[in-house]
């Protein structure tokens, strides 16, 4: 038989196998897909309200996280596993695995019964991940992929899908809210991002791992239930979260600070265009509209747009108390490239004064800054003495 | 180069031996082991570029011992290589395992270093044949200051991995499969300094090898092992323990030496009856304070922290009433923070710093440069140890001396008066016990955690398979269909470490100021008790504290300098019981013990004069181990009975005084390391017993190694009974007390009728 099935490939999905021995309340309507391994099976209309946000503009979120790998058919991933301390011995007993099927999320949770059975379960894992699917993870990248790979190479498979496309989302969220959340967790963004409220069913992540080995030895699934669920939310959270990212990223969400930040992310990806457009948008928000000046005013001076770049520094100047190093910018701007050197002159000296306010701040870096700012006006003032005396 | 800048015209350092000579005392022993010429081997047949690398680096023959051990590793044989220091034992290992990555690209090797300094140096020399080599051979050292952003490479493109056993254990082991393909081409495994694995952290890391193997044998390599060892008696012994394989033992040491001095310097005799010598340490801090004016550059060892202290403190006083720079000589121990040790160590490698001060923290390779002399404030507690600590002195040309100050123990007596012990075959064997059931446990959790056990599975060697079913019982595996998972939710190799029974230490910090505590230190937890008990006297950079508080919940001792004229040294009450016995040949026996102690009453010894000028009480709570003990019960045929109480127990204190002293020269270990304890009642076998316990939990082989060296041990005990010249008992035979207690006779009668017994 196991000839046969390694020749002529694993036994057809939904065929029946015989429930293992003893084992009681596992969640109904699900099948067997090989012996010790039980996967459940649901379907989510994308047009159902999740939280604030919805699925509805999954399909679109696509193309729009494409530079950040998210082009691929989406596989969201995540993986309920025996711990937290990594390494060796920590498996996972139970992988959610979401797919795009037309107007539904079908989301097929696959169930280890018993870790003598994880090479059946890697199979049907691999067997539900479409081909050419990009997975979508949060901290995937650091925890459920290597996990994969982990118990690939325990299990003598070789490496779990490799060259896969893969989309973190843990990075975007951190870029876009690491300042304005306590944590970027998946369910801290759940909560505050995409204003779901989970059931009182689901159970807290910690949980997990004592209600799985508590399940091995009593043969009693019931308790896995808020797993189940745990499991299936995290993977409609995932496609929530794509698709709210995919619209932050369209620029269809233009609160300030996310735009700001937005406009980051593309300009980290050299779309300049796009990040100019964020930014500009960004100027809206008065929390915003700071930053978003020095970034306009500095993408300017790279273009060597130097009327701009000086524009909006002005700018800035009035949105955000005048910081030293817009100063130096201005004095540097107005001397070497637009020969204003009185303009430089006055911003050297507010410099200046700016640098003696803060002296207590600076301690030991207040002296050598202060020589650089004292050569700088002494050498504007020469220049301007001299242009008077040309000028005569 | 710094060689050149230190050594001083030869006479120098011979005058200062006529000096020592012509010192009250004896020079016990006075060996001068001319300069040797090579002896060389052939090389076997390598890589051409290997050949032309190592003609670069000015090898053109290997050493005899370099020639048969390349042999035997390139024939895939595990072999132990015995060399004394400096004979270019690197060589043994780095040749087969250039030669087989030069065979093979895709061929690995691991380097175990017991410290990480040692490793450091290493390095250097194995980059220095790489480059010669002109091969992609890539080669890193893997331990807790490799960068994480590093790390990756390492684990894929590193052809020989460098890295100590504590991260084998922690780093790499338990993320294997990060490293898949070192261990799929494992060709060779050095065990550098092997016979420093023996005791706890020897036991612990023939539990690493296991797990190494195991993980070894899963991706299909069986890796080769170059072990190299300074002098013991049982190299093959050991090494065959740790590894639990058959290997190749080399010891025909072909390297060449120049001239070199050993001297056995015996402090003079101040009272023949009572065989009381002058102080050892007056003498160490003399002979080091005289080398150091005629600026002979010098490492003093000795034995304890405490005495590092009042070393350092003698000789600086000496040297400073000489008009000389005090700040020359440097002490340096554990305890010491890490900044202040590297400090030390550039000042010894830049001759800015003359001497130095130290415990056997120096004693492993550490780059310090070379030194001229080395003297030892006593025994060092091995012969492996005190031949290291001598080669620490000249490692490089020119002639150099050791001195070896022998102090009032026994041991140190005994090997003055009977050198053979010394110079000739080395007593000492080093012993592992792989299964003491505390490591054992907490490695199978490590190993399960790493590849899950099938039942029946082997250990190495060792069946576990109740250890298997405890282990689920305590939830922390699961079993299915016949294999045990790791279930719980931790990383077991965190949970422990390998230098110690306990990973614990005692900070001592400093509360004279309430608003800034400092931290002064820190002393491991057994011998916290001993050290840091209330009101004890602690030592640190030649400055007293005085211990205000212990306090074992927190961790830490609270302390407060103080000006202290005095030292103290606690007594241990003691109570011995055993538990189960594992093997008996009258009247000897030996299984496990539960041992409790209670550190009771502290003496106050003057510093200047060694008197005792007074005691306190300590009031600490009894502690117990349980752990493996060898005993002795006395026969009734020693018509023992007839004896006076005072005479019983006074024979049962001498004989377990001189065991105490000379039992360490077989077992290689620290004094320490062993408790011996005479019983003149004992309640479980209703007869006087004398103990000798392992002083770990679990025990580690001392134990059962005591039981089968017992003849050797009453020997020995005999020999270093009536080679003391005292006549009724001294702190070098039979203890402090002997003289006061006549107890020289009546432990000489008891030894001479034991010894008459059929062994």
């Amino acid at each position: 038989m196991s000839r046969l099935r390694r020749m002529m490939g694993p036994p057809a999905e939904g065929r029946e196998t015989p429930k293992p021995e003893g084992v009681s309340n596992l969640p109904e309507g699900g099948t067997w897909a090989a012996p010790g391994v039980y996967v459940l099976e649901t379907s989510h209309p994308l047009e159902e309200p999740y939280g604030a946000a919805s699925l509805a503009g999954l399909p679109l979120a696509a193309e729009r996280l494409s530079p950040w790998g998210g082009a691929n058919p989406p596989c969201f991933l995540d993986l309920e596993t025996t711990g937290l301390a990594g390494g060796t011995g920590t498996y996972a007993f139970l992988a959610g695995i979401g797919t795009l099927e037309g107007p539904f999320l079908a989301v097929r949770q696959v169930f280890l019964l018993s870790p003598s059975r994880e090479t059946e379960w890697l199979e049907t894992v691999d067997r539900l991940i479409p081909r050419r699917a990009g997975f979508v993870t949060y901290n995937g990248r650091r925890f459920d992929l290597p996990l994969l790979q982990t118990r690939a190479i325990l299990a003598r498979r070789g490496p779990f899908r490799p060259g896969s496309a893969h989309l973190d989302l843990l990075g975007i969220a951190r870029s876009l809210w690491r300042c304005s959340l306590p944590s970027c967790r998946l369910g801290e963004v759940e909560r505050s991002i995409l204003k779901v409220q989970r059931e009182a069913e689901d159970v807290p992540g910690w949980q997990i791992p004592s209600l799985y080995a508590e399940f091995l030895r009593t043969k009693d699934a019931a308790p896995l239930a808020g797993v189940f669920l745990h499991n299936r939310l995290d993977i409609l959270s995932l496609a929530a979260l794509k698709t709210h990212l995919g619209r932050i990223l369209a620029g269809e969400i233009d609160r300030g600070q996310e735009c700001l930040l937005a406009g980051d992310l593309w300009a980290a990806r050299g779309e300049w265009e796009k990040a100019v457009k964020f930014w500009t948008n960004a100027l809206e928000g008065s929390e915003s509209r700071g930053e978003a000046l020095l970034r306009l005013a500095s993408r300017a001076k790279a273009e060597r747009r130097w009327e701009t770049a000086v524009e909006l520094w002005e700018q800035s100047r009035e949105a955000c108390r005048s910081s030293l190093s817009v100063l130096e910018e201005l004095a540097k701007a107005y001397e070497h490239r637009l020969n204003r050197l009185e303009d430089a002159l006055s911003r050297a000296e507010e410099g200046l004064r700016h640098l003696d306010s803060r002296r207590g701040l600076k301690g030991v870096a207040w002296l050598p800054e202060r020589q650089a700012w004292l050569h700088r006006i002494a050498r504007l003032k020469k220049k301007i003495d001299a242009q008077k005396v040309n000028f005569r | 180069m710094i060689g050149t800048v230190l050594r001083k015209p030869r006479k120098k350092i011979e005058e200062l031996l006529k000096w020592i000579e012509s010192r009250p005392g004896e020079v016990a022993v006075w060996r001068t082991f001319p300069p040797q010429p090579p002896t060389f081997g052939t090389w076997p047949a390598l890589d051409a570029r290997l050949m032309n690398a190592l003609a670069l680096r000015g090898i053109q023959r290997p050493y005899v011992h370099q020639a048969e051990a390349i042999d035997a590793a390139l024939r895939g044989k595990s072999v132990v290589v015995v060399t004394p220091t400096a004979s270019g034992k690197t060589l043994c290992y780095n040749v087969p395992v250039v030669q087989s990555i030069l065979e093979n690209p895709a061929s690995r090797a691991l380097y175990l270093f017991p410290t990480k300094a040692l490793s450091q140096d290493q390095l250097a020399e194995l980059y220095a044949l790489l480059e010669a080599v002109e091969a992609d051979i890539a080669c890193f050292t893997y331990d807790g200051d490799t960068a994480p952003s590093a790390r990756t490479k390492v684990r894929t493109a590193g052809h020989i991995v460098i890295t100590n056993p504590d991260m084998l254990h922690t780093g790499i082991l338990p993320h294997h499969t990060k490293w898949v393909k070192l261990f799929e081409n494992l060709r060779y495994v050095v065990l550098d300094e092997m016979h420093g694995y023996r005791g706890v952290f020897g036991s612990h890391l023939a539990n690493v090898i296991r797990r190494l193997k195991r993980i070894c044998a899963f991706y299909g390599s069986s890796p080769t092992f170059i072990c190299s060892s300074a002098t013991i008696s049982n190299p093959r012994e050991l090494a065959e323990a740790l590894l639990e394989e058959p290997v190749e033992l080399v010891t025909r040491n072909g390297a060449p030496r120049d001239e070199k001095h050993i001297l056995i310097q015996n402090p003079p005799l101040v009272n023949r009856s009572m065989g009381i010598r002058g102080s050892s340490l007056d003498e160490t801090a003399a002979i080091a304070t005289e080398a150091l004016a005629n600026n002979i550059s010098t490492i003093v060892f000795t034995r304890s922290r405490t005495n590092v202290e009042l070393l350092l403190h003698r000789i600086r006083t000496s040297l400073k009433a000489r008009s000389l720079p005090e700040n020359q000589v440097a002490g340096y121990r554990g305890g010491y923070l890490p900044n202040e040790r590297r400090a030390i160590e550039k000042g010894l490698r830049s001759g800015q710093l003359r001497g130095v001060v130290s415990t056997n923290a120096l004693e492993l390779g550490i780059d310090i440069g070379s030194l001229e002399l080395a003297v030892l404030h006593g025994y060092p507690g091995s012969i492996a140890s005190a031949w290291q600590q001598m080669g620490r002195a000249g490692r490089r040309q020119g002639t150099s001396a050791a001195v070896l100050v022998a102090s009032s123990f026994a041991l140190d007596q005994f090997l003055a008066s009977q050198p053979s012990y010394f110079f000739g075959a080395s007593p000492e064997r080093a012993r592992v016990n792989p299964d003491n059931l505390y490591i054992l446990v907490n490695h199978v959790k490590c190993a399960a955690f790493e590849l899950p056990f099938r039942e029946k599975d082997l250990f190495g060697k060792a069946e576990v398979s109740e250890i298997l079913e405890y282990l689920e019982e305590q939830r922390v595996l699961h079993r299915a269909e016949g294999r045990y998972h790791w279930q719980a939710d931790s990383f077991p190799a965190e949970g422990f470490s390998l230098r110690s029974a306990t990973s614990e230490n005692v900070v001592i910090l400093d509360v004279s100021d309430p608003a800034r505590h400092t931290v002064v230190g820190e002393v491991d937890r057994p011998s916290a008790p001993m050290l840091v008990h209330p009101e004890a006297i602690y030592f640190h950079g030649a400055k007293a504290y005085q211990v205000l508080e212990l306090d074992f919940k927190g961790m830490r001792a609270l302390v407060k300098p103080v000006e202290a004229e005095y030292y103290t040294d606690a007594d241990l009450a003691v109570r011995l019981e055993v538990l189960d016995e594992f093997d008996h040949a009258e009247p000897w026996g030996w299984g496990e013990v539960l041992f409790a102690s209670r550190p009771t009453v502290y003496k106050k010894i003057r510093l200047s004069t060694q008197e005792n000028v007074g005691y306190g009480h300590i009031h600490l709570d009894e502690e117990q181990m349980h752990t493996t003990g060898a005993w002795l019960t006395l026969p009734d045929s020693l018509s023992w009975e007839s004896w006076e109480p005072d005479r019983k127990s006074s024979a049962l204190a001498g004989l377990a005084h001189l065991l105490r002293a000379t039992a360490p020269l077989f077992l290689m270990c620290d004094r320490g390391d062993l408790q011996v304890h005479g019983m003149v009642r004992d309640p479980h076998f209703e007869r006087p017993t004398l103990y000798l316990a392992d002083n770990f939990p679990g025990g580690v082989g001392l134990a059962e190694a005591a039981f089968t060296l017992r003849k050797a041990l009453l020997d020995s005990a005999w020999e270093a009974l009536v080679s003391c010249p005292c006549e009724k008992g001294c702190p070098a035979c039979v203890g402090a007390l002997g003289s006061q207690i006549g107890s020289k006779e009546a432990t000489r009668a008891l030894l001479s009728s034991l010894r008459g017994l059929p062994a």
